[in-house]
C-alpha cells in the first residue's frame, strides 16, 4: 500500500500532541468510570508534575515557557492511563518528572525527541516502584478476575475460559490493570480518529499488532484455544493503548512507509519476547525505548535491501 | 619540558574543565557498573588514584624507549600487579566481604581506558614530575565524581549512606541500574559544563589554537605520531567502507559531514586542544593505544 | 548439538538479554570512542570476539583445573589478567613480525585486546559457572554486544549531533550520556538484575 503515493491529511506537529489529548479524553473518562475520583487525581497529580517539571527546567535553563506546548499534558495523562488507579501519588509524580527531565528536555523538547517521553517515564517508574506499578488491587469488587491482571494471568500460564460474557469484560476493559488502557473497543475507537487524522502513522499500529498477533498465535503462553490467546495477549496491560498513543509518535516514527511497518512489527516482537522472558509484566515502554534506539538500524537494512525506492521515492510518505 | 607548570594549573585542567569522566568519557565502567555504594565508590577511587598514579610515574620513568605494542600490555601487567595484592589483602587479611560484582570490578581498573590514555598519550612523552601532576590530578577528578556518584546511588536507591539508615519517604531502585547511573552524570556533565563556561569561559568559547600560545611547548617531536594516529581514523573508516556491514553503509555519503559535526559535539577537540595548548599532545582520540 | 545449542543461547543471551555493554557498563568507554568511527565495526567485532573467544577459551580450560577454581579470587584474576596479556602479545607479535602491521592496525588491535569488556569475559564466565561451549559462546557474544552497542551509540551521536534544538548546557557528552541511558533502560526491560547479583 506503501507503493502508491499516500494522500494524506495536513496536521502540523504542534496540533499532533493536540490530536492525543482529544483522544486521551475517552480513556480518562473510563477510568473514572471504573475507579472513581482516584483516578482524576492520579490523572491530575501526573499532569501537573510534568508542567511543573518543564516550567521549572525552562527557567533554568532560560528558555521561553509555554503552555501551548500540549506535549507535557499528553506525557501527564498517559502515563497516568498505564498506572493502576490505587497507585501511590508519587509513583505517577516521578514518572512524569523523570519524563520530561531525562528524554524530552536534554533533546531539546517532544519534537525532536529520540526516545518516546511517556515510555520512558513509565519505564523508568517500573524500574523504580515494580511493586506499586504492578499492583492492581484497586477496587476489586466487580472485575472479572479479582485483583488479578491478564497480564499475570498469562505470566502465570493460566487461562480463562472465553465466553460472550467475559469476553465482552475484557472488551470493554472491566478487568483489573492498567487504569485507562483496558478497553479495547475505545482504542478501536482512538484509532479511527487518527485514521482520520494522520493515516500514515497507523502503519506502525498496524505492523505492531499484527506482529503481536503472529506471535501469540505461534507462541501462546497459556493453553487454550489460539483465539484465546490472541485476545488475552492483546488486551492485556497496556500492549493497546501502547500501539495506539506511544508508537505513533511524530518525533521518533521512520520516514517511509515500509519502514514504519517493519518497526512496528519490531516494536511488536521485542514486547512480546519481553513479556516471555523478562521480568516485568508491562513491557510495551521498554519494547518502544529498544526500537526507538533501533530504529535507524531498520532504516539502514531496509535502504540496503534495496527497498530505497519505497522508502525515498514516490512510496515515500511526506515528512509530518 | 619545562616544568614551570604548577600543579593547581594541571589539577584545575585535567580534573574539572577536562573531567576524565564527565568530558573526556573514559573509565566509565567502574563508575557506571561499580560505584552502587559510598563504600564501593570509595575503595574504587583509591584504588584508582594508587595504580593510576603509579602507572603512569613508571610509564614516564621507563617506558619511554620501549616500543608501543608491548608498552600497552606492561600497563595491564603493572595495574594488576599493584591491584591484586590489595584484592587478596583485602579478601584475606581484612573482614570486609566484598560482594562478587565489586571483586569482578577491580582488576577491571587495571585495564581501564583511563589508565591506557593517560599513559600512552601523556606520561610516555613528559617528565615524571608532570605525568605525576597528570595522574594525580586525573585521578582525583574521576575520585570525586565516583564518590558523588556512589554517594547519591546509596542515598536514593537504598536509602542508605555509608552503611547508615537514612528515612527517605521515597527509595528508586533504578539508581543501582546502570541507567540511572547514567542519568545522572549527564545531568552532571550538564552542570559542569554550565559551571565551566561561566567560570571559565576562555575554554569553552576560544576553540582557535593559535589564541592560546601558552609559553610551554616542545613536544614538537611527539606530535607526529599521534597526529598520524588521528588521520589513521578517519582514512580507515573510508577504506573500509565497502566490505562494512549492512548497517553502516548508508552512513557513508555522511561520513565527511558526520565528521565535522563530531567536532562541534564532542569534547575530543577541547581536549586536544587544552593539552597543546599546554605544550602536552595528548589527544583523546589517542585512546587507540 | 548439546553444545552448539548451549553456544547459541549463551551468545545470544549475552548480546540481547544481558548486552555487557549497555546493562553492565564493560567496555563502555570504548563503545562510546569507537561509535565515533562507524568504518571500523566491522573490523572491531572480529577482534574482540576473537580476543574475547580465545582469552575465555582458555580461562575456561584453567578453571577446570580444580586446584585453581577454588584459589582466592586475587590468584585468578592475576591468571586471567596474564593470559589476555600473553593472548595480545602473541597475537601482536605476529601481526608485526610475520604480517608487518602497520602502526594503525596495532593501534586497534591494541584497543579490541586490552579493554574492560574482554578481561571481564573469564570471570563473567566463572561466575555464572559456563560450561566449554558456554565459555566461546559467551566470548563471541561479548563481541557482537560490544559493536551492536557501538552501533547504537553511533546513531545516538549522529541524531544528536543534527538536532540543533538540543539547549546549550546539554550539548555534547551531557546529551550522549542520556542517550546510552536511555538505551541501558531499554535493555533492562529483559531484566532487572545485574549478571554479578
Amino acid at each position: 500500500m506503501a507503493n502508491k503515493p499516500q494522500k494524506q491529511n495536513k496536521v502540523k506537529a504542534s496540533q499532533i500532541f493536540g490530536d492525543y489529548i482529544v483522544m486521551l479524553i475517552a480513556p480518562c473518562i473510563v477510568s473514572v468510570m471504573y475507579y472513581g475520583t482516584r483516578a482524576a487525581w492520579v490523572v491530575l497529580v501526573s499532569i501537573l508534575s510534568a508542567v511543573i517539571c518543564d516550567m521549572a527546567a525552562s527557567l533554568i535553563l532560560r528558555k521561553n515557557f509555554s503552555f501551548r506546548d500540549t506535549s507535557n499534558v499528553f506525557i501527564g495523562v498517559a502515563i497516568a492511563m498505564m498506572m493502576p488507579a490505587g497507585v501511590p501519588f508519587y509513583v505517577p509524580a516521578v514518572a512524569s518528572a523523570a519524563a520530561v527531565l531525562t528524554a524530552k528536555i536534554p533533546f531539546g523538547g517532544s519534537h525532536k525527541a529520540p526516545f518516546v517521553p511517556a515510555a520512558a517515564g513509565f519505564a523508568i517508574a517500573s524500574v523504580c516502584f515494580k511493586e506499586q506499578v504492578f499492583n492492581y488491587t484497586e477496587s476489586t469488587a466487580d472485575k472479572l478476575l479479582g485483583a488479578q491482571s491478564l497480564g499475570s494471568l498469562l505470566a502465570n500460564g493460566n487461562s480463562v475460559q472465553l465466553n460472550l460474557g467475559n469476553t465482552f469484560d475484557i472488551l470493554v476493559g472491566n478487568i483489573s490493570g492498567p487504569m485507562g488502557t483496558g478497553c479495547g473497543i475505545l482504542m478501536l475507537v482512538c484509532c479511527c480518529y487518527l485514521f482520520v487524522r494522520r493515516k500514515s502513522a497507523l502503519l506502525a499500529t498496524a505492523g505492531f499488532i499484527g506482529a503481536c498477533v503472529v506471535y501469540a498465535m505461534l507462541f501462546p503462553r497459556i493453553n487454550a484455544s489460539v483465539f484465546s490467546s490472541i485476545v488475552l495477549e492483546l488486551s492485556a496491560g497496556s500492549l493497546l493503548f501502547g500501539a495506539v498513543f506511544l508508537i505513533t509518535d511524530p518525533a521518533t516514527l521512520p520516514k517511509g512507509g515500509i519502514s514504519r511497518v517493519i518497526y512496528g512489527a519490531v516494536c511488536g516482537i521485542i514486547c512480546m519476547m519481553m513479556r516471555a522472558v523478562g521480568t516485568y509484566e508491562e513491557t510495551v515502554c521498554f519494547a518502544i525505548l529498544f526500537t526507538n534506539g533501533f530504529s535507524p538500524v531498520i532504516e539502514a537494512v531496509l535502504n540496503y535491501f534495496g527497498s530505497l525506492s519505497l522508502t525515498k521515492g514516490k512510496g515515500a510518505l511526506k515528512n509530518e | 619540558m619545562s616544568n614551570n607548570i604548577s600543579f593547581k594549573d594541571v589539577f584545575i585542567k585535567g580534573a574539572v574543565i577536562y573531567n576524565p569522566v564527565l568530558i573526556q568519557l573514559v573509565g566509565l565502567c567502574p563508575v557506571v557498573a561499580a560505584s552502587t555504594t559510598l563504600a564501593r565508590a570509595a575503595i574504587l577511587s583509591l584504588i584508582l588514584c594508587f595504580e593510576l598514579t603509579l602507572t603512569c610515574v613508571i610509564a614516564s620513568a621507563f617506558l619511554k624507549k620501549t616500543p608501543r605494542w608491548v608498552r600497552v600490555p606492561l600497563y595491564l601487567i603493572i595495574g594488576i600487579a599493584v591491584i591484586c595484592p590489595i584484592l587478596w589483602f583485602i579478601e584475606t587479611q581484612t573482614l570486609m566481604n566484598l560482594s562478587l560484582g565489586m571483586k569482578i570490578y577491580l582488576p577491571m581498573i587495571a585495564v581501564n581506558s583511563m589508565t591506557a590514555v593517560h599513559c600512552e598519550q601523556f606520561a610516555v612523552k613528559n617528565s615524571v614530575k608532570l605525568s605525576f601532576y597528570d595522574a594525580a590530578a586525573v585521578s582525583i577528578g574521576a575520585s570525586i565524581i565516583f564518590v558523588i556518584v556512589g554517594a547519591v546511588r546509596e542515598l536514593l536507591g537504598n536509602s542508605t549512606l555509608g552503611g547508615m539508615p537514612v528515612n527517605l519517604p521515597v527509595t528508586f531502585k533504578g539508581m543501582a541500574l546502570p541507567f540511572g547511573c547514567l542519568i545522572m552524570l549527564g545531568f552532571m556533565a550538564a552542570g559542569l559544563k554550565a559551571y565551566v563556561s561561566r567560570r571559565y569561559p576562555d575554554f569553552v568559547e576560544d576553540r582557535e589554537p593559535e589564541v592560546k600560545p601558552e609559553p610551554v611547548a616542545d613536544a614538537s617531536d611527539e606530535m607526529t605520531e599521534v597526529e598520524v594516529f588521528d588521520e589513521f581514523w578517519e582514512e580507515e573508516a573510508k577504506e573500509e567502507a565497502p566490505e562494512e556491514i549492512v548497517e553502516e553503509n548508508t552512513q557513508q555519503p555522511e561520513e565527511s559531514e558526520k565528521k565535522k559535526e563530531e567536532h562541534s559535539f564532542g569534547s575530543v577537540e577541547e581536549i586536544e586542544e587544552f593539552f597543546k595548548s599546554l605544550g602536552l599532545d595528548v589527544g583523546t582520540k589517542g585512546d587507540e593505544q | 548439538m548439546r553444545m552448539i545449542t548451549e553456544l547459541l543461547i549463551t551468545a545470544l543471551y549475552t548480546v540481547f538479554a544481558q548486552n555487557l555493554v549497555l546493562t553492565t557498563g564493560l567496555g563502555m568507554s570504548e563503545a562510546i570512542r569507537v561509535s565515533t568511527k562507524p568504518g571500523t565495526f566491522g573490523k572491531f567485532a572480529l577482534m574482540i570476539s576473537g580476543f574475547s573467544v580465545v582469552t575465555s577459551a582458555i580461562c575456561s580450560l584453567i578453571d577446570s583445573i580444580s586446584a585453581i577454581s577454588t584459589m582466592p579470587y586475587a590468584v585468578r584474576a592475576a591468571i586471567y589478567a596474564a593470559v589476555l596479556t600473553a593472548v595480545y602479545l602473541i597475537v601482536a607479535a605476529v601481526f608485526h613480525f610475520a604480517l608487518g602491521s602497520s602502526k594503525k592496525v596495532m593501534g586497534t588491535l591494541g584497543i579490541a585486546a586490552l579493554n574492560t569488556l574482554v578481561l571481564a569475559v573469564p570471570h563473567i564466565n566463572h561466575s555464572a559457572a559456563y560450561s566449554f561451549a558456554g565459555s566461546i559462546g559467551s566470548g563471541i557474544g561479548a563481541g557482537i554486544a560490544f559493536v551492536l552497542a557501538a552501533a547504537l551509540i553511533s546513531n545516538g551521536s549522529q541524531k544528536l549531533a543534527e538536532n540543533e534544538d538540543i539547549p546549550d548546557i546539554f550539548k555534547g557528552t551531557p546529551s550522549m550520556f542520556i542517550y546510552v541511558a536511555m538505551l541501558s533502560l531499554a535493555f533492562a526491560g529483559f531484566t532487572d538484575s545485574n549478571i554479578f547479583g
